[in-house]
């Protein structure tokens, strides 16, 4: 009797033990506090693209210590909503830059106040804004040919457009060179344009894999590109991936000081499309989606990993550097409010929130 | 200015219990009013709620399209896009589950299933009749929420009238209209010409920049040009001919919404329909035999994302049907019915067809008196592409106490996948499965319009209760495509009433009429996360009222709409708000010998409310036309 009460109590403490340890975090909650200039100064912006058509997208703020959501603070600031399809923000200086695509717009905000500053118009179905650090800040565009467009921050006006390949997306600075994967935008490009900020010119342009759609720099100053592939559909009737004339993705190594390409590491899978390549703090780790989960990398691997650390697909990754987490986004049936789900780096959940329609990018303060 | 709108609207819709609208018939149809009705539903009408549009109240909207004449003259919510695209929303269905013929011919586009109502002009027809609720029995896919006919009814009298009508407004809208009339009691013809341009530039509030300044709207202008010809001949037999024919050319652009910047998109839409039919009468039995074509060109363009889409298909229709009373009581109507739709779009891949047999047949039975009438009908589609459920209907009237009388009916109904919908690359799926729902109805009706009393009214209040299973719906499926799939499931169920009230006495003529619909219409599917909720744009009401007067040539109306809350995204979260739209027309019209001159000012959104139809979407103000007309008989 006391053997059985025993081994019960046991397994009960084992159990208790097990549920408290991966009892998640609590979930956030709806922040209805009053604004003040220090609300936002330490959290993670989610821009969300808005329903497709022609809705509005938001910005959501999520503040970590409080564990708080703001859902929609442009809105709430400003009084109006931003426009169709808002794809990217980012911080430069005391500003914040909202990228809106398809109002062919940049809405510029105060970045503590969140109140809007000003507008860069006259875009061309603008996707990601990078400043060189010098008062000037480069937009790629999807125009019809992709185009970079170079503008003065402190008057927010345009000085020039230089010409790149078919749909750029991000860009990374490296020394006074500005680096823009082309991704193909409806096609398939296999280009990374590289321009000199001192002259605003286009320098060289990089063969890589097909439709390279992320890089980042890690801490050797070697610039890692992500290759989605590209990805051909047969006709009638089955509309199906033709393997035969589509592509595999592909990681490659760039040092940017040579300008050569010395590792590239080939996927095995032609139906994934490998995207959102980001990097760990340290700037030694390397995180991407897979396209069917999210995997993690080393610099120094000779192979890519085959096992993912999160067996969920998203829509968009990034790591935040702050938290030391990564942010994953799923946008569900892409008509409602998606989600934002948060993991440590051995892919573990820590907790997740609702977001808005289709979140899209972070930017992490 | 808000709370008179109110007080009028409450007023009317007190007063005009019953409704109809324009009751007063000009003249005498010589063709027996059973086989009208037998031809154009074969039977399947008894039990099923008309509500009929006559010449008195076209003739009002004889420049406009039909968006325009069903948003404020039915229960039919019409949801619009501005100077663009107009569809209907019939018992919360969508678009695609309303049906819309000319003279029997389905305007359906087989590519898309829609047809848009802003391209179709109310005068291509002498007399609109709504039909609500599932007509799947009766005129095959597509007709779950209803559907709307458009018809040219000849007057075979002796005849030569020539006619002029032109309006100017504002946005820089123009529309002209040139008619001719001819014929006696053997052949009737009837010829138009319409054209239509507007600018289109009306002022909007930008709830998108700062301050939410006053823009005008640009790249929306559009023209358009029909020819429409009608003829009839009838023999001495009972035997009639027709003819029909319609061309229509236009071009659109297409503007931005108040979430865009800019859009340089536009639309060039040529489209040809033509039918002849031939129908004999005997004593107690009747043939009908009918063959149509359409052709439709669409041309989209949109420089900025790099689209164009050069669309075309073509559809015949053919139709035999054969109507036999056995006796005063049981009458038999059957018939087939055939069509054949091609289509091409570059998304296709290659040109799409498929054809289709429709059989048909209802009995009637009616007890002598016409007391008690009830029918019953079945119909059978065979499609190449899929297999077609069968259709069964019933339905049966009964006259209460003298002008009282109490309807009700119950069908199945189905709608076919689109060609987009099956063969659209990326995304299309050609393992479909037609839609399939029931719909049923029951409701109380008082008409003594056949009694020609000076004061005459008609009422229907009814409820209905249907639902659709295997709802096409376009969901992400990887990457950026996106695919349908027979994924949505939808019940709709409401409360829908009309009456009108009419007055006449020498030269004074008063019409009252009002419309109200209840409607809900939500997403049955269990595992959505959306179970439960309605749909998007289906206001929970909607209700119309109007008055009308004539006194000695003078015409005055007025004219009030009520649109209620609608959603715009599936889960709530974002709401468009109710909105009243209060439109004013006045007129006079003077007879000079064989000349009869109408001048008339018409003023829209009287009360410059600013409102959105669809989310985003600029409407405008205020607007006013200037409309003069002369014809010669």
């Amino acid at each position: 009797m006391k053997k059985i009460a025993v081994k019960s109590f046991a397994y009960a403490f084992l159990l208790s033990v097990l549920f408290g340890a991966c009892k998640k975090v609590e979930d956030p909650q709806k922040n209805n506090s009053i604004l003040n200039s220090s609300t936002f100064a330490q959290g993670v912006f989610i821009t969300n693209e808005g329903p497709f058509g022609s809705g509005t997208g938001t910005v959501l703020f999520y503040n970590r210590k409080l564990n708080t959501v703001r859902a929609d603070i442009f809105q709430e600031v400003n009084n109006r909503p931003l426009g169709n399809v808002v794809q990217s923000m980012e911080i430069i200086g005391d500003k914040a830059y909202i990228v809106v695509n398809n109002a062919n717009k940049i809405e510029v905000v105060n970045a503590s106040t969140f109140k809007s500053v000003g507008s860069i118009a006259n875009l061309e179905y603008p996707r990601y804004i990078l400043s060189d650090g010098k008062g000037k800040a480069y937009i790629s565009q999807w125009s019809s040919p992709g185009r970079i467009a170079v503008v003065q921050l402190d008057n927010l006006k345009i000085l020039k457009t230089i010409v790149v390949d078919d749909g750029p997306e991000r860009m990374l600075l490296f020394g006074d060179k500005l680096y823009v994967v082309n991704t193909g935008g409806f096609g398939s490009e296999n280009k990374v344009s590289v321009i000199n900020t001192l002259t605003d010119e286009l320098e060289e342009s990089i063969t890589t894999g097909d439709s390279p759609n992320s890089l980042v720099l890690d801490t050797n100053h070697k610039i890692w590109i992500l290759c989605g592939g590209k990805k051909v559909y047969a006709g009638a009737p089955s509309y199906a991936l033709d393997t035969a004339a589509s592509t595999a993705g592909s990681l490659l190594m760039l040092d940017a000081i040579s300008g050569q390409i010395e590792k590239s590491l080939s996927f095995s899978s032609k139906v994934l499309f490998p995207s959102n390549l980001c990097l760990n703090k340290e700037k030694n780790q390397l995180f991407f989606n897979g396209g069917d989960g999210v995997y993690a990398m080393k610099i120094s691997d000779a192979v890519l990993p085959q096992q993912s650390i999160v067996n969920k697909v998203f829509y968009s990754l990034a790591y935040d550097t702050v938290s030391t987490y990564l942010y994953g986004s799923d946008p569900l049936d892409y008509q409602g409010k998606g989600e934002v789900y948060r993991y440590n780096s051995y892919g573990m959940e820590m907790d997740h929130f609702q977001a808005g329609i289709i979140p899209g990018n972070f930017t992490f303060r | 200015m808000m709370r008179l709108q109110n007080i009028f609207f409450f007023l009317v819709f007190l007063l005009c219990s019953p409704f109809l609208f324009g009751q007063v018939k000009d003249s005498v149809y010589i063709l027996p009013a059973a086989e009208i009705q037998a031809f154009r539903s074969g039977g399947f009408q008894t039990g099923v709620k008309t509500t009929h549009i006559d010449s008195v109240v076209l003739s009002d909207y004889h420049l406009s399209s039909l968006s325009v004449l069903l948003n404020q003259q039915s229960s039919v919510f019409v949801k619009s896009y501005g100077t663009s695209y107009a569809g209907t929303s019939f018992r919360g269905m969508s678009a695609a589950h309303t049906g819309i013929y000319w003279n029997d011919i389905p305007l359906g586009s087989p590519m898309l299933g829609l047809t848009d109502l802003s391209l179709l002009p109310v005068s291509a027809g002498d007399c609109i009749d709504i039909r609500h609720g599932g007509g799947s029995a009766a005129f095959g896919s597509g007709n779950a929420g209803g559907s709307i006919h458009i018809d040219s009814k000849p007057e075979f009298i002796k005849r030569n009238k020539l006619g002029i009508q032109q309006s100017i407004g504002s946005f820089g809208a123009y529309t002209g209209s040139l008619y001719s009339v001819n014929g006696n009691e053997r052949w009737q013809s009837s010829s138009k010409m319409i054209f239509n341009k507007s600018e289109n530039n009306f002022i909007f509030t930008d709830l998108f920049s700062d301050g939410y300044p006053k823009k005008v709207l640009s790249h929306a202008e559009s023209s358009r040009a029909s020819l429409i010809q009608d003829f009839y001949y009838r023999a001495k037999n009972n035997q009639t001919l027709s003819l029909h024919a319609w061309y229509q050319g236009g071009i659109r652009n297409i503007p931005a919404t108040m979430s865009m910047s800019m859009s340089k998109a536009s639309e060039e839409e040529q489209s040809m329909r033509a039918s002849a039919e031939w129908k004999q009468l005997f004593a107690t039995s009747g043939i009908q035999l009918m063959t149509a074509y359409s052709y439709n060109h669409l041309l989209y363009r949109d420089p900025t994302t790099g689209i164009f889409s050069d669309s075309y298909y073509h559809t015949t229709f053919s139709k035999a049907a054969y109507d036999y009373a056995f006796d005063e009581r049981f009458q038999l109507h059957t018939g087939i019915n055939l069509t054949y739709s091609s289509a091409y779009v570059n998304e296709y891949g290659m040109k799409r067809n498929q054809g289709l047999v429709s059989v048909y047949a209802s009995i009637q039975y009616r007890i002598k008196s016409g007391k008690f009438k009830s029918t019953l009908a079945l119909r059978r589609d065979y499609a190449e592409l899929f297999t077609c459920p069968m259709t069964p209907f019933a339905g049966l009237e009964m006259v209460l106490y003298k002008s009282l009388g109490w309807y009700a009916n119950a069908g199945r109904n189905f709608r076919i996948p689109t060609f987009n919908d099956l063969f659209w690359r990326p995304g299309g799926n050609p393992s479909l499965k037609p839609e399939n729902g029931i719909s049923s109805e029951a409701g109380f009706s008082i008409d003594n319009t056949k009694s020609h009393q000076a004061f005459t009214y008609e009422m229907h209040a009814s409820g209905f209760y249907s639902s659709v299973q295997d709802w096409i719906i376009w969901l992400p499926a990887g990457g950026m495509v996106w695919s349908p799939q027979n994924m949505k499931s939808v019940m709709g169920r409401g409360l829908e009433y009309e009456g009108m009230l009419a007055f006449q006495r020498k030269d004074f003529r008063l019409h009252l009429s009002g419309s109200y619909a209840f409607t809900l219409s939500d997403n049955q599917n269990k595992t959505d996360l959306n179970y439960g909720r309605q749909l998007i744009y289906v206001p929970y009401e909607n209700a119309n009222a109007s008055i009308r007067l004539e006194y000695k040539g003078y015409l005055f109306s007025l004219h009030e709409s009520y649109t209620g809350g609608r959603y715009v995204s599936p889960d709530h979260s974002e709401i468009l708000p109710a909105y009243q739209l209060l439109n004013m027309s006045a007129g006079k019209f003077f007879v000079f010998g064989n000349y009869l001159l109408r001048i008339g000012l018409d003023v829209n959104n009287l009360c410059n409310t600013s409102y959105q139809s669809v989310q985003w979407i600029p409407m405008p103000g205020r607007s006013y036309g200037f409309k003069i007309g002369i014809e010669f008989n």
